[in-house]
């Protein structure tokens, strides 16, 4: 490799780390970090409850399936983080609005005029503040999965629920692959929000948008053609968040969620770096 | 001679039908304070952006400090820019936000301190933005604007909003910023401002340059003024009446009638006869001073002329 495409490597590398640092000293402030902080975390701590409180002999099935299996599926391996995985279900719309207003409001306060004049290669600075945002997620669901594992320990030993199986290699593998899918729907809705607060620049108009495809409309289909959850992005990060469902498959749901994140980057990317911005 | 700081060629930005800036042929020599000045519209902001690189030319080329305007990264980071109203985090202290920055674009932090000294927020740079008045908003955006230690210094309308003394502030400021060395370019609807702080003018209407040159050619260019001011300020509307039979640029401002020169030959005579004139009016005539004109004047002129 040349001296000059080496130098051009490191200016890339630098404009990129510049922008994520730069973008977790916006972020590191104390009020963002507790909010960010503790809202996953709460949102686990309360499935996690509801989990081991509903839980019964007989299987139930229904709506309130979700959060009353029995007792024998919760001494399963997977058992330490159900309770995590059952906050996982509202975790995707978080992180959506999350990204989404972290992009649309650089627009609406005008900050992105500041950050454009100094660092004005655009994409390294989109793909900065990405990847800081996912850390801050990341960390979050972490933290999560963990005080989910520690009350499911204290609420096992109160349901007289066998934990033998929790930590088994099996078990720990679960855990991991329950945080690893967390963790890969959360980017995919939040790379789907920053797309939108992009291209709306608004975030008003982006919650509207957004929230209303992803709450009301994909299920409202989903519950008249059953097929949508293999087709539609929210329900699609959803069943990888889940480690696939009875009708997405985890790897459609990988491949197919893959391409629209893919899809909504790249869509993104091009509308941040080539509009104008006069606001 | 050293080579201009920016320099555009039939620079042109276009929105659908509207054309914002129509083919502007400007320079900012090395070193001054140079005076942007346009009504509102006229395109100057417009201008300033794209020269940061945040709106791309529709045609027509551009250089800042010798780079072309299409790699801002190779020119921006000798650049410090203030554009319109100061854009920081609400929820962030002032430090904070200028932290942001001079992470982003790999600045020392030791800058921090030394620009709030500049700009006189040394005490109050921990506290939350949104806390500040508007006043101390701008003197932040010039703060922002210094952190790179800039060649260039682009500030669009820095006195925006701001009361009398907050404009003094500013005027002393830039005074200070310009004394080290630095090229400032100002956008201002303030000309009054803007004579007094500026050696050099850029004038534009609808997209187009009206003027460029030093401020005191474009003074000097003007001619004489003559103030009138009536001892009861109801009379002032009927002596305007008078005076634009005679000489229609002139123009009612607050409690004077101000009556540009050109074209009066004999200016002892006109005024002997504004007085008599007067005095068949019944007004009595308090002040008459024959002073030289203003940059308002010229803007007017200028404008007035199109």
């Amino acid at each position: 490799m040349s001296r000059q495409s080496n130098d051009l490597s490191a200016r890339r590398g630098g404009a990129v780390a510049g922008a994520f640092r730069s973008e977790l000293v916006k972020l590191g402030r104390r009020s963002t970090l507790y909010t960010a902080g503790a809202v996953l975390p709460l949102l686990a701590l309360l499935a996690t409850t509801l989990l081991f409180v509903n839980a019964g002999t007989v299987a139930t099935t229904g709506p309130d399936a979700r959060f009353a299996p029995t007792l024998g599926v919760l001494a399963q391996p997977g058992g330490l983080t159900a309770g995590f995985n059952g906050a996982n279900g509202f975790l995707g719309i978080l992180v959506f609005v999350l990204f989404l207003t972290s992009f649309s409001s650089e627009y609406s306060q005008g900050t992105l005029r500041t950050l454009l004049v100094r660092e004005p290669r655009r994409g390294r600075l989109m793909l900065g503040k990405l990847a800081a945002i996912v850390l801050l997620v990341a960390a979050s669901l972490l933290a999560a999965e963990v005080v989910s594992g520690g009350l499911s320990l204290v609420l096992a030993s109160v349901r007289d629920v066998p934990t033998s199986h929790w930590f088994t290699g099996t078990g720990v593998q679960q855990a991991l692959a329950d945080y690893a899918n967390a963790l890969v729907a959360a980017t995919f809705f939040g790379v789907l929000g920053a797309a939108l607060g992009v291209l709306v620049r608004s975030t008003a108009v982006g919650l509207a948008i957004g929230l209303a495809w992803l709450m009301p409309l994909e299920h409202i289909i989903e519950n008249a053609w059953a097929d949508a959850a293999k087709w539609f992005p929210g329900l699609l990060f959803d069943a990888v968040s889940a480690g696939g469902t009875q009708v997405t498959s985890y790897d459609r749901a990988l491949l197919m969620g893959g391409a629209f994140a893919v899809l909504a980057l790249a869509v993104g990317a091009v509308s941040f770096v080539r509009r104008d911005v006069s606001g | 001679m050293p080579q201009p700081v920016v320099v555009t060629d039939r620079l042109t930005k276009r929105y659908g039908t509207r054309t914002a800036v129509d083919e502007l042929d400007m320079e900012v020599p090395t070193g001054v304070v140079a005076g942007f000045i346009g009504a509102n519209g006229a395109g100057k902001t417009t201008t300033l952006r794209m020269l940061l690189g945040l709106v791309r030319p529709t045609s027509g080329t551009a250089t800042v400090l010798g780079q072309p305007l299409s790699d801002p990264s190779a020119y921006l980071p000798k650049v410090g820019a203030l554009i319109e109203s100061p854009a920081f985090y609400p929820g962030l202290s002032g430090e904070r936000n200028l932290r942001v920055q001079t992470t982003l674009a790999g600045l020392p932090a030791s800058r921090i301190p030394a620009v709030l000294e500049v700009v006189g927020l040394a005490d109050r740079g921990g506290d939350a933005y949104k806390s500040y008045s508007l006043g101390m908003k701008q003197r932040l955006g010039i703060a922002s604007a210094l952190l790179g230690e800039p060649e260039l210094l682009v500030l669009d309308e820095p006195t925006n909003g701001l009361d009398p003394t907050g404009i003094r502030e500013m005027r002393e400021l830039l005074r200070r910023v310009a004394d080290g060395g630095l090229t400032v370019l100002v956008s201002s609807h303030q000309l009054t401002e803007l004579q007094q702080v500026c050696d050099h003018l850029v004038m534009v209407d609808q997209g187009r340059r009206v003027f460029q040159g030093a401020t005191s050619e474009l003074l000097a260019a003007g001619t004489d003024r003559v103030v009138v001011a009536t001892e009861h300020p109801r009379d002032l509307d009927r002596l305007l009446r008078i005076v634009l039979a005679r000489v229609p640029a002139a123009s009612r401002q607050g409690r004077q009638v101000h009556v540009p020169l050109d074209g009066v030959e004999d200016v002892t005579g006109f005024l002997a006869e504004l007085n008599r004139s007067a005095m068949e009016e019944a007004i009595t005539l308090v002040e008459m001073s024959v002073g030289a004109g203003t940059l308002e004047d010229r803007y007017a002129s200028l404008m007035g002329a199109l």
